[in-house]
């Protein structure tokens, strides 16, 4: 991986760590776990990520 | 200006993490959006809102305004998933965004609303922030009318021999 999407990967990781705070109440409210909703939007997004690192690297 | 700052390799390389980030943001608020109007659609699920903010909700759903928003809210998460009229589907889900962060951090204020009240303004926010250089001529304080199928198009690739630009519309003198 370039350091460019590295980057670009840390930022979303940091993302994903508020929407899981958010969705949990982890820390701050009662625990529950991660919600369907939660789950499906996150998994789009890393897999929609993962595929434009891909083209992005096919393209040149 | 950024030429100034940034050398060109620093200008793409922030293109490029910039792009990707968004990109993250725009599947996810739009996964969110297809996930939430297409649980109503299928099932009929309304959350359990406590008091006052789950009064107006029922008031809402009587009126019909309710179910207008969940099938927009699964249009707006198609389109923004397919990448396709983004910025549309960013400037119609604002109202329902403002809703929502209205209701969950001032009305509804549980702790776990404070979070996700401020998130739902966040994602649509940074988003039409993101692609909000389309519509820059909405930040000039003096237009002439231009109709919507006169405009010059923008943010589509440009032909090898479309390089001299011409002043749009705005741009002449009154």
């Amino acid at each position: 991986m370039t350091k460019v999407e590295i980057q670009a990967v840390a930022i979303c990781a940091l993302l994903s760590l508020a929407v899981v705070i958010g969705s949990t109440g982890w820390g701050y409210a009662d625990y529950r776990p991660l919600r369907n909703y939660d789950i499906f939007a996150l998994t789009i997004s890393w897999v929609g990520f993962v595929f434009y690192v891909w083209r992005g690297r096919k393209s040149g | 200006m950024s030429g100034f700052l940034l050398s060109s390799a620093d200008t793409k390389s922030g293109d490029r993490r910039s792009f990707l980030v968004v990109t993250w943001l725009r599947l996810f608020f739009g996964a969110h959006l297809l996930f939430s109007g297409g649980r109503f659609i299928l099932t009929g699920y309304v959350p359990d809102i406590p008091g006052i903010g789950g009064e107006w909700q029922m008031a809402n759903a009587a009126l019909g305004i309710y179910q207008a928003v969940k099938y927009m809210e699964c249009l707006f998460g198609i389109m923004l998933l397919s990448n396709r009229f983004v910025l549309l589907a960013l400037i119609l889900e604002m109202p329902a965004t403002v809703n929502i962060f209205w209701l969950n951090t001032f009305i509804v204020a549980t702790p776990r609303q404070l979070f996700t009240g401020p998130q739902e303004l966040f994602l649509n926010g940074v988003l039409l922030l993101a692609y909000s250089g389309h519509v820059a001529a909405a930040i000039k304080p003096k237009l002439a009318p231009l109709w919507l199928w006169e405009a010059p198009r923008t943010g589509e690739r440009k032909r090898p021999d479309e390089n001299s630009q011409q002043p749009t519309p705005q741009e002449k003198p009154q």
